[in-house]
């Protein structure tokens, strides 16, 4: 009985719903990728600057 | 399916990470090191010519002793970009492959690699000049910006080259050209201040091996990293 209760609303609204919930996961993971690069590569923070020097040199990402 | 993108994308970068580390430290990072005693040698100079630029540093703040310790941190600092790159990377190839049916292997990641190759160093780069410690720039802010624009109008610029249709790829000059037509930002006075023409001289040719090194580890990293990318994402996430 639940058995086919599940599987009866996983037909009926299965697209749209994993297509919704796809473009918010590559949304959240770019996002994700972008807030780690800003904070290893762009922070202005001293102490931030400091330890990761020598990877924004090599990155060429501006520094200084 | 998050989940699974994080995962693949912390072993993804561990080795695309250390791959650069490894190179960095034998062609890079000695660079580096040989310019810093230059800059340490000359505060007073570089003060005097800083007019706007408004990025102090402020000595007291903690930072990595050097050997081990600055070594650690910046293999870190790698492993954690690579993971940043990683997850854009990621994002990318699938929703290419969901609304362009883009194929996703090793050797398309490749393709992807060498994108992330010319969006993140190689265009940057040609307007801002790779850097080495003791060198001339205009005000970071407007350095970062500039690399920003750059970044994101070579990234739209080839999408737009794959993904358009026809005569509509066209679009892509536009993007091409706009961090040219913005202009990337330099400093009155570019080069070397240091007051030993000798000490300039060394500096130059750091910096030109300096270009040269970090062009040729940042493409093997982005090859190393996009054909992995291309190879996990096939084998190990399912969606």
């Amino acid at each position: 009985m639940t058995m086919t209760t599940v599987t009866s609303k996983a037909n009926t609204t299965a697209p749209s719903q994993v297509l919704a919930s796809t473009n918010v996961q590559m949304a959240a993971a770019a996002i994700l990728g972008m807030v780690v690069l800003m904070g290893v590569g762009f922070a202005p923070m001293d102490v931030a600057h400091n330890a990761a020097h020598d990877t924004r040199h090599s990155f060429a990402f501006p520094c200084h | 399916m998050f989940r699974s993108m994080v995962i693949a994308a912390l072993a993804i970068a561990l080795v695309a990470g250390l791959v650069l580390s490894a190179v960095q430290a034998l062609h890079v990072s000695p660079i580096i090191y040989a310019a810093e005693v230059f800059e340490i040698a000359q505060p007073e100079v570089t003060a005097a010519f800083h007019d706007g630029h408004s990025h102090t540093h402020n000595d007291e703040a903690w930072a990595p002793t050097d050997g081990f310790e600055r070594v650690g941190f910046t293999i870190l600092s790698n492993v954690l970009s690579a993971f940043g790159f990683t997850m854009i990377l990621l994002a990318c190839m699938f929703v290419a492959r969901d609304k362009a049916e883009l194929n996703i292997s090793w050797l398309s990641g490749i393709f992807w690699g060498l994108a992330g190759y010319l969006t993140f160093f190689v265009v940057p780069a040609l307007g801002l000049s790779p850097e080495i410690p003791s060198m001339e720039a205009a005000a970071i802010e407007g350095r970062q910006s500039w690399w920003f624009l750059a970044v994101m109008a070579t990234g739209l610029g080839i999408a737009s080259l794959i993904f358009l249709p026809g005569i509509t790829k066209g679009v892509a000059l536009v993007f091409i050209a706009a961090p040219w037509i913005v202009g990337a930002p330099h400093p009155e006075t570019t080069g070397f201040l240091h007051p030993d023409a000798q000490a300039v001289a060394t500096l130059e040719g750091l910096q030109s091996q300096f270009v040269f090194a970090t062009a040729l580890a940042n493409g093997l990293f982005w090859i190393v990293l996009g054909s992995l990318t291309g190879y996990v994402a096939k084998r190990f996430i399912k969606a």
